[in-house]
């Protein structure tokens, strides 16, 4: 066997470094799958329909362009416009349904692509800042290439074991000066540098192939060549390059960034011959400027950390205004190409050095035919180098009779809304008296960033929806917290007892030591939601978008196709909406099925525990009332009415002719 | 035992890589904190006679101490004008005004507003918010009493003696404190110092084959590693301790100044809802103990995972990857209402702002326990508990056991 | 062939831990003696080239090795103190190692760790992992990796250390046999280790040579130096703080003791034939000593 195979043998088999290669692969593989959330998420939820505007608008945003979407916004406001008109004329009987199914289906046509126009007008707004560089074109998977901009911890910890025992294994067996008096100590410690800087130089590059090829298998990684600013993460970057060139100087420095670590941590290993003080000196020089300095501080040193970042390289410049004085604060100046070359060649040398010293230092002195040095070569070198919750329990809800349009009541309390205060109380049905539902003190006391957004009740508990919102940002740096949490609280109204349920931080400008860190797009759903109920399996928040169904468990989100301008009703199971054609549907939330009850047609509709009472505009808005099934429907009134609501005790119509209540007990 | 502890101190922690990473690290923290200060403060520029630092040490004078209508009116005399002047941003922009503080009006109104009228504004009003939140507070306990929710009362309870006469007297300059208390770095520096001077505790044993020697020895076994579990507490303290000190004397260094010290902590606009009534003097003591504890603990904890191994490298890696864990999960949970996952995890109890800076209570059999004080016997507890772990776990003389069965 | 060092100096600090060294090498075994401290390993890394010398020169048949570089290393097999090696090989997985470190051809590598395997009696623990092996089977592997590339110099350090008795005679033997035609030099500071099997004895005190010659003619300079004297209990505690004694036997109520001095420390005491423990007790107590004492 070869001295590259024998010291293959010792650092990858008997120091177990290949399972330790493998072991991370596998896991951040893993991790990945498991973790990934796309950043743009409508432009994943409606891919179809994006897709559909892409065709039309993929590459460089030009004049014709840009007058055609224009366009295509005023065409969908139209059509809804006229798709509301239809649906009233010929509910109300003054047109036939020919003519009406003709009309819609023409109007349908504009509307079909509507969710992935909103993506690509977003995206449109987005490319307007600069057409010269932004090009159209499906960004999720690009983004998520360059989403890792924090340092890869597990990749560093790797590091940290791979390369320190490099030599001091042999340090802790005394086997450093037998190998010194061998013919080929200088071939041995070279086999095992290079095997030590080819490992981490291959698990660096193996996780970037595993992210290019997730990201390419996930979402696609469509036109490479388009230049690096059609990505928002290099919105303002002045570099001339494409996305390919960018991602291939992203993962060159990073594998640049790795070798140079495990370089410092060669050299120190060798000059300080002790495990711990080698680890410890590795971290503290990664970890104390990534923690202790401004972002754009670090990439201007000379040490492994900014090339383990490497995405700030070509990050354009970013500029904040002070909040106080209008001054404008750079928070971000962006470096150019010379001085990255500048401090990559910086590094080389420092790299190539340690290399060096560490190499002479496990060479027989009359190999190298030096003279005795006191330490000031390593002093000289080290001189040189001185300069990154949630929990969810599932509610109990076997039986219960959701209306979003109308507030419960259960036998105790009535639940009102303040339109004034913007808050919600309690109403002692016996006595009437009103008190706050968030009990709390401090609920709102020092902060008017707090909220109640929406309600659901599911006697004897209350669950109301609370929103968060911390602001405490100091200039610019290390103090921001600012970030929203949207939490549901289970109150009970027999013990007054309550327990948070689910809670979520749906966007964040804070910073972890320093280190900023989001939180994406996933959860921002949260702040536009108006209402919500839940079972057992899942969480439904209503927002004016559609329905999102949250998995108890697994936390995965899901946009229901389900329109949210009428009621949306639930008994436990079953979703009850009105479709786009004015249909009562149900959604069945275990089996994922849309079934629209074909022939009843309805204005507004509310359930009940015996069915759905609705408005029936075939019929002069007259009220109607069907099973869950959507069967056996029959006429409960004939006034037409304006709206029907059920507040878990009685059926309220509003009269269309005088805007009198009329009460049904069901 | 006090020999004992003494050896096992200066064997493991007076080594001279560890007094040096010390510097290292001190140095680091002052710089980082000198970086703060000139970051944030806007009263970096200088001691020119039109320079914020000057005109705010200057009309500091005129509104430090107690707080009173006269100061108030006097305040907003200056303040209101120049509000006015500046409404429609039409006022002069020159910045050499002979009429103003700075040379600018824009200039003097920020300066005001931001270290005068706004502090001044909020150490008024505070009082009347904490008097309606012990109002509600009472008025809840009342309901809560009718409605037999023992312990929703009991916390209403808490919260009013918490609030009831809550009060800032007097005026003070608070940007220090304030960015005092929200300073974490020194955090890192401690955990990284405290690591590496804990990984050695064991594992140098057996790195140089001392473990055997130990064994036989009549104050070997389990009465060294005794020694070793108080060496090793006493380092963690005083690692912990030392970076407190330094992070408070090189604020009141960098911003050249103590005031605010004597300020009660509700002074600080992110402490407004603090479970503690007390000064931010007494606090940086308290936060000082606390950070103690959840060092410790997480010391603790680290020791019992080096014991298992002969060198320092995985051990050293597997509890800094313990240590990154920690972090993330305390800083993902430090705004949760999910009390809990603060309370269990020590690394809130060194931001500790997470704890005593919010009134959050933990139902402990029907009482209601302030987070802070739940998160401490928590980590005194598991602290025990690593400490038991690495007392009974570690390596004993045979014959001794026997014996000790006998 | 002919090993010369001619002032080699090596200094830590503000002490010498080598000063002016100066001597020259033949074939055969040469033991280099001297207390803990003396300056034998820091020789003995300089030789092999761990250490780099702050002056002097080493010569090697006249050609320095700095110029020789890799064939001078090639020359040379060296066993360090207390070696640990790779725990987790097997022996002979080692030896193969060492084979391919020290540029012994993979065909004839298998052959010639076998021989030696047999020499030094471990053919029957070669596949056994290193850190299996007891203390005298580690250090006999230590001989042999010296041994591999069938060196014209053998350097060992502290090759006894821990041993048994029946090992180090085992040991000792190993090294007669291997020195036909080789320079070995020998570190130890256990005399009988030398006694025997040494040509020449190169004494070494705080970094310098003291003396160097054979054993004989060691032991013949400190003729009249060495006395046996039987003493009562006081008499030989009087003795044993005031002389330097070598040896104290009790025999019934009476002590034998045996003193090095340069004159006779007492009535009746009996000069007697001086052995090369006694040279090094005389020349390594603690007195100042006289540098230019040298043979």
């Amino acid at each position: 066997m070869s001295i590259l195979s024998y010291e293959w043998k010792k650092l990858m088999v008997l120091q177990r470094g290949l399972l330790y290669i493998l072991i991370v692969l596998l896991v951040s593989t893993v991790w990945l799958t498991v973790t990934d959330r796309p950043q743009n998420s409508a432009m994943e939820e409606y891919s179809d329909e994006y897709q559909w505007y892409l065709e039309r608008l993929d590459g460089a945003c030009t004049e014709e362009k840009a007058v055609w979407l224009e366009q295509e916004a005023q065409d969908i406001t139209e059509a809804h416009r006229i798709c509301d008109e239809l649906q009233e004329s010929y509910y109300s009987g003054k047109i036939t349904k020919e003519h009406y199914e003709e009309q819609i289906a023409e109007a349908g046509r504009v509307l079909a692509h509507e969710h992935g126009f909103e993506v690509a007008y977003q995206q449109y707004l987005y490319i307007c800042e600069n057409t010269k560089n932004r090009n159209f074109l499906n960004t999720n998977g690009w983004q998520g290439l360059f989403s890792a901009q924090t340092l890869d911890f597990p990749l560093f910890l790797t590091i940290l074991i791979l390369a320190t025992p490099v030599f001091c294994s042999e340090y802790s067996c005394q086997m450093d000066a037998l190998l010194r008096t061998a013919t080929q100590s200088r071939k041995s410690a070279r086999c095992k540098v290079v095997i030590a800087l080819c490992a981490v130089f291959v698990l660096c590059a193996g996780l970037h192939l595993i992210r290019f090829v997730f990201f390419a298998i996930k979402y696609g990684l469509p036109h490479g060549g388009y230049p690096i600013q059609s990505i928002a993460c290099f919105g303002d970057s002045t570099k001339n390059m494409s996305l390919w060139v960018a991602y291939i100087i992203v993962t060159v420095l990073r594998c640049f960034g790795s070798v140079y670590l495990a370089t410092l941590l060669l050299f120190t290993s060798v000059l300080v011959k002790k495990y711990a003080l080698t680890v410890v000196i590795g971290a503290a020089s990664t970890l104390i400027p990534y923690i202790g300095l401004a972002r754009q501080l670090c990439y201007h040193l000379p040490l492994p950390l900014p090339f383990l970042l490497a995405t700030g390289f070509l990050k354009g410049s970013s500029v904040v205004e002070d909040s106080l004085t209008g001054e404008t604060i750079v928070t971000f100046s962006e470096r150019s190409l010379q001085q990255l070359l500048a401090l990559l060649g910086l590094s080389a040398v420092c790299c190539v050095l340690m290399t060096w010293w560490a190499l002479r230092q496990n060479t027989n002195c009359w190999q190298s035919g030096r003279k005795s040095h006191r330490r000031w070569e390593a002093a000289a070198l080290i001189l040189l180098l001185l300069f990154s919750a949630s929990g969810c329990s599932s509610g109990k809800s076997a039986r219960v009779v959701f209306n979003s349009s109308s507030l419960s009541v259960s036998e105790t309390y009535n639940v009102i809304f303040d339109q004034q205060m913007q808050t919600y109380y309690l109403e002692n049905r016996t006595t009437g008296a009103m008190m706050d539902l968030n009990r709390s003190p401090l609920f709102r006391a020092f902060s008017d960033g707090e909220s109640i957004k929406a309600v659901y009740m599911n006697s004897p508990y209350i669950y109301y929806m609370t929103s968060y919102t911390e602001q405490y940002v100091d200039r610019v740096g290390t103090y921001n917290s600012t970030f929203t949490q949207v939490s549901i609280v289970q109150f009970n109204m027999e013990t007054f007892e309550e327990q948070v349920i689910f809670e979520k931080i749906t966007d964040s400008g804070r910073s972890l030591l320093g280190i900023d860190y989001t939180v994406g797009d996933t959860w921002m759903f949260l702040q536009n939601c108006h209402n919500f109920f839940f079972n057992d399996d899942s969480f439904f928040f209503i927002t004016n978008d559609g329905i999102t169904e949250v998995d108890s468990t697994m936390q995965h989100t899901q946009m229901l196709d389900i329109p949210t301008k009428g009621n949306i009703a639930f008994d436990g199971r079953t979703i009850y909406f009105i479709n786009e054609n004015s249909l009562l549907t149900a959604y069945d939330t275990k089996t994922h099925r849309e079934k629209p009850f074909q022939n009843i047609v309805v204005y507004d509709f509310c359930l009940t525990d015996q069915g759905v009472y609705f408005i029936n505009p075939m019929d002069s808005d007259s009220v109607y009332l069907c099973g869950k099934d959507g069967t056996g429907s029959q006429k409960i009134s004939n006034d037409p009415a304006l709206s029907v609501d059920y507040n878990g005790e009685k059926v309220t119509v509003i009269l269309k002719s005088d805007g009198k209540e009329m009460v049904f007990e069901p | 035992m006090i020999h004992l502890i003494r050896y096992e101190f200066i064997k493991q922690f007076c080594k001279r890589s560890l007094l040096a990473l010390f510097v290292v690290f001190s140095i680091a923290n002052l710089f980082k904190i000198y970086g703060e200060y000139r970051s944030y403060s806007y009263l970096t520029d200088g001691s020119g006679e039109g320079s914020w630092h000057t005109v705010h040490w200057q009309l500091y004078e005129d509104y430090k101490g107690e707080i009173t209508w006269e100061k108030m009116d006097h305040l907003l005399a200056i303040y209101q004008p120049l509000m006015e002047a500046t409404s429609d941003m039409t006022a002069s922009t020159a910045t050499d005004d002979p009429n103003t503080m700075t040379g600018n009006l824009y200039s003097d109104r920020n300066l005001l507003d931001k270290y005068f009228v706004e502090p001044m504004e909020y150490f008024h009003e505070y009082s009347g918010r904490s008097e309606q939140v012990a109002d509600k507070a009472r008025q809840n306990a009342a309901l809560y009493a009718k409605q037999g929710a023992i312990y929703k009362q009991r916390e209403s309870g808490v919260i009013y003696h918490l609030y009831t006469g809550r009060i800032i007297p007097a005026f003070a300059y608070r940007e220090m404190c304030n960015y005092y208390l929200n300073y974490d770095f020194s955090i890192v520096l401690t955990l990284m110092l405290s690591l590496y001077g804990v990984i050695g505790t064991f594992v140098s044993e057996k790195e140089t084959q001392m473990d055997m020697l130990l064994l036989v020895s009549p104050n070997g076994g389990r009465k060294t590693t005794l020694a070793k579990i108080f060496a090793v507490t006493i380092f963690l303290f005083l690692t912990s301790l030392w970076f407190s000190l330094l992070d408070l004397i090189g604020f009141a260094a960098s911003f050249q100044t103590f005031e605010g010290l004597a300020l009660p902590v509700f002074a600080i606009p992110n402490f407004a809802e603090a479970s503690v009534n007390i000064s931010i003097f007494q606090y940086a003591l308290l936060s000082a103990a606390l950070k103690c504890v959840g060092v410790w603990v997480i010391g603790l904890f680290w020791l019992l995972i080096s014991m298992f191994w002969k060198n320092a490298l995985l051990p050293f890696v597997i509890n800094f990857a313990l240590c990154i864990g920690l972090t993330v999960s305390g800083a993902a949970c430090a705004h949760s209402n999910f009390f809990w996952m603060k309370v269990v995890n020590p690394y809130s109890l060194l931001t500790n702002r997470g704890l005593l800076g919010k009134t959050e209570f933990v139902n402990l059999g029907g009482f209601p326990v302030l987070t802070w004080q739940v998160a401490v016997w928590f980590a005194f507890i598991a602290g025990l508990v690593a400490f038991s772990a690495v007392y009974f776990l570690s390596a004993e003389n045979y014959h001794r056991c026997i014996r000790r069965t006998k | 062939m002919e090993i010369t060092f001619k002032d080699i100096s090596k200094q830590y600090k503000n002490k010498y831990a080598l000063k002016n060294f100066t001597t020259t090498l033949h074939e055969g075994v040469y033991g280099l003696l001297g207390e803990n401290g003396a300056g034998k390993t820091t020789l003995i890394n300089i030789f092999v080239g761990i250490l780099c010398s702050d002056s002097g020169t080493i010569q090697v048949d006249g050609q320095d090795v700095r110029a020789q570089g890799k064939d001078f290393l090639s020359q040379i097999g060296y066993m360090p103190q207390y070696p640990i090696f790779y725990r987790d090989f097997t022996v002979k997985d080692f030896l193969l190692y060492m084979c391919t470190l020290k540029d012994i051809p993979t065909n004839e590598a298998e052959g010639r760790v076998l021989e030696l395997l047999a020499t030094v009696n471990l053919l029957d623990g070669q596949n056994k992992k290193i850190g299996a092996l007891s203390g005298g089977m580690r250090q006999r592997v230590g001989i042999a990796q010296a041994m591999l590339s069938d060196p014209k110099i053998l350097i060992l350090d502290e090759p006894t250390a821990g041993l048994d008795p029946s090992e180090r005679i085992r040991f000792r033997n190993l090294i007669s046999r291997f020195a036909q035609g080789r320079t070995i030099l020998l570190a130890t500071h256990i005399v009988s280790d030398v006694e025997c099997i040494a040509r020449e004895i190169l004494l070494l005190k705080q970094g310098r040579l003291l003396m160097q010659g054979t054993p004989a003619a060691l032991e013949h300079n400190m003729e009249g130096k060495v006395w046996n004297i039987t003493a009562k209990a006081e008499e030989a505690a009087w003795l044993t703080d005031m002389y330097c004694v070598s040896n104290m036997k009790q025999e019934s109520e009476s002590f034998l003791l045996r003193v090095v001095g340069d004159g006779c420390p007492t009535e009746g005491a009996q000069p007697t034939q001086p052995n090369l423990e006694d040279v090094f007790l005389y020349y390594c107590r603690e007195e100042d000593y006289d540098t230019s004492d040298t043979i």
